[in-house]
Formats: C-alpha cells, sequence, structure tokens
C-alpha cells in the first residue's frame, strides 16, 4: 500500500510529464514527435517506479484511492459502495460527493 | 518489484520483419504461420492476420481535422489531437474524454506518406479507451472513425470496465466507394474517435467518462520489390 508522499512523489512525475509533452508539442510538428514521447514516458514511469509503483495504471488507481481517502472513504471502490447505499446518501448527495472526487488530482 | 518498460515503437516504415519483430517485443504472440501468411494475438485479444510480403506504415496524428467534438481533453492545454499522437501509449497522462449521453467527436489529420508504393491491401485503425470508474453506469461504447473522399465512416465498439484497452477495425477497402484503396486515399484520410459514455435513461451522465489517450492508423502495403521474395528471403 503506498503512502501519502509515494502518491504525491507519483503525482509530480505526472505533473512533469505533462508539462514535458506541452513543451514537446510547442515546437513545429515534426515525424518523430510521437517517438520522442517516448523518453519522456520512460523517465516519468522510472520514477514511478521509484515510488514503487509498477505501472502508470497501479499509480493512478492508488492516486485515485487517495483521493477517495482525502473524502474520507477507504478506496473508490468504497466510496462507489457507500454512494450506492442510499440510506447513508440520497441521490443529490451522492452526486455532490462524486463531483468532489473527481475534481481532485488525476 | 521489476521495473517498468516502455516499448519504442517506430513511427514510420516498417518491413514485414521489423513489424512483426516489434509487436512480439511489445507481448503480442505469433499464434498462425503459413507460407506469407502470419497470425499475431495482441496482449489484449487483437487478432491481427499479416502477409509477410506487405510493408506496414504507421501514420500518428499531426493536427486537428475537420470536427474536434469530443468534449473535453486532459491536461486542458494544447490540441485534442496531441493528446492521441505518442507511440507509447502514456494512458491516464493526456487524454481526450467524453461524459455526455450523445456521442461527440473528433477527426484528426495524418501525414502524407512519402516514398512508399505499392498495393495498399488494408488499412487498421487502433483506439485506446477506458471507462474511467463510476458508480451509476454499466458500461459505454465508442466508434473508431475514418473521414475518406468526404464520407465519415465509424466502427461501433463497446467498452467494458477494467484497464486501459486497445480497439481496432479494418478496412480492406476505402468504405466510402468500396474502391481499392490508394495512396491519395491515405493522404487525404484523417482518423478519429467518438465517445460517449452509455448512460441509461435519467441517469446523471457526469458520472463516469469515457476516455481515449492514443490513436494511430496501420496501412498494410506490398512494396512493388517485395512482390517476388519469399517468406525466407524476408524472415531468414
Amino acid at each position: 500500500m503506498p503512502n501519502k508522499q509515494q502518491v504525491e512523489n507519483g503525482r509530480q512525475a505526472v505533473d512533469a510529464y505533462r508539462a514535458a509533452h506541452s513543451k514537446l508539442h510547442s515546437k513545429r510538428w515534426t515525424r518523430s514527435i510521437p517517438s520522442e514521447h517516448t523518453p519522456l514516458l520512460e523517465q516519468m514511469l522510472k520514477e514511478l517506479n521509484k515510488q514503487g509503483f509498477n505501472s502508470l495504471d497501479e499509480f493512478f488507481d492508488a492516486s485515485n484511492d487517495f483521493n477517495a481517502q482525502e473524502l474520507g472513504f477507504a478506496s473508490v471502490a468504497d466510496c462507489i459502495a457507500q454512494l450506492k447505499d442510499r440510506s447513508k446518501y440520497s441521490v443529490e448527495e451522492a452526486e455532490a460527493k462524486w463531483e468532489e472526487l473527481k475534481s481532485k488530482w488525476k | 518489484m521489476g521495473r517498468i518498460k516502455v516499448k519504442m515503437e517506430i513511427v514510420r516504415h516498417e518491413t514485414c520483419l521489423e513489424y512483426f519483430r516489434r509487436r512480439l517485443s511489445e507481448g503480442w504472440k505469433c499464434i498462425s504461420l503459413e507460407g506469407y501468411h502470419a497470425v499475431l494475438l495482441s496482449p489484449e485479444g487483437i487478432r491481427r492476420e499479416l502477409d509477410l510480403r506487405n510493408d506496414v506504415l504507421t501514420l500518428r496524428p499531426n493536427a486537428a481535422g475537420d470536427e474536434t467534438n469530443v468534449p473535453y481533453q486532459y491536461p486542458t492545454s494544447g490540441s485534442h489531437w496531441d493528446k492521441v499522437d505518442e507511440a507509447s501509449a502514456d494512458n491516464g497522462a493526456t487524454y481526450v474524454m467524453s461524459i455526455a449521453n450523445d456521442y461527440g467527436r473528433d477527426l484528426y489529420a495524418l501525414p502524407n506518406h512519402t516514398t512508399e508504393s505499392g498495393d495498399i491491401s488494408s488499412i487498421i485503425a487502433y483506439a485506446r479507451c477506458y471507462i474511467s470508474g463510476g458508480y451509476l453506469g454499466t458500461r459505454t461504447s465508442f466508434k473508431i472513425c475514418i473521414k475518406t473522399d468526404s464520407v465519415v465512416t465509424e466502427d461501433e465498439q463497446t467498452i467494458n470496465y477494467g484497464n486501459w484497452k486497445t480497439y481496432s477495425k479494418t478496412w480492406a477497402v476505402n468504405p466510402a466507394d468500396n474502391q481499392a484503396w490508394g495512396w491519395a486515399d491515405i493522404d487525404a484520410m484523417q482518423v478519429g474517435i467518438a465517445l460517449r459514455w452509455g448512460a441509461e435513461v435519467g441517469i446523471n451522465a457526469s458520472h463516469m467518462d469515457t476516455e481515449c489517450t492514443q490513436i494511430y492508423v496501420e496501412v498494410n502495403y506490398t512494396p512493388v520489390a517485395a512482390k517476388t521474395h519469399s517468406f525466407g528471403y524476408i524472415i531468414g
């Protein structure tokens, strides 16, 4: 189970990739641009690996779970299960909570 | 813990051998090999027939096409096409997405071919898609699209929950006129994606989104010089 710092470090790695991606596309298009993403992606994955994540999807799942934990749930799956429970949340409350979750870092 | 590996992907034209080897390095398997005819299977279940006399030209988006109607992109800066052009898929890092009940469609321009020539046997469009976690829906769908001769042709497919997955659609002829592909068709072609969330009536669609992170086209063609090659010559 990754800790908060690992998730935060992972988010920084993804943000760095996105910034580099944006910079890559700020220049004139050439045929090599699609493959110029690859070293950027490798760098991001290397950093995620250092933080204990075996794949990009594994990181995003952990990051999303962390978002859910900040809202008081154990995980996204727990959040979904609880929001479906009408004895706990009305439809409106559930939708508001889900929107709150979605507005967090992704 | 193993180190994460990125599969390098060649963007331009590949010989059948280069293509064959790259796909195997990406985890595809060769499930049949008879004469010139190979069948590859991707880790996600895409069955890919390959004529070993063919070369493969891979084209990725390089500009916006005629439509930019998928509602959102992430990150929000830049253009939709640059979220789906990478050679190695970056999944949740950059993508276009929809939370709408109705389809929104993007079309993307592709670079022209350069020195390639010969008979084109088919084109294959690939799109890598995903549904974000949600709590009210059970399914959604998307369409892989190509625009040729001013006609948009779509192939609708269902996305199931799970991880990012690559889907494909093969067109053996130009669907706009049912004629064999020509290089002018390839140069004029646009590729695209239509996304929606397949919400049930009365359910707020904003609870989930359908995403696409990568789209590209492979052009399978027989270079003139290769027509006389034997399989053993090319592969061996």
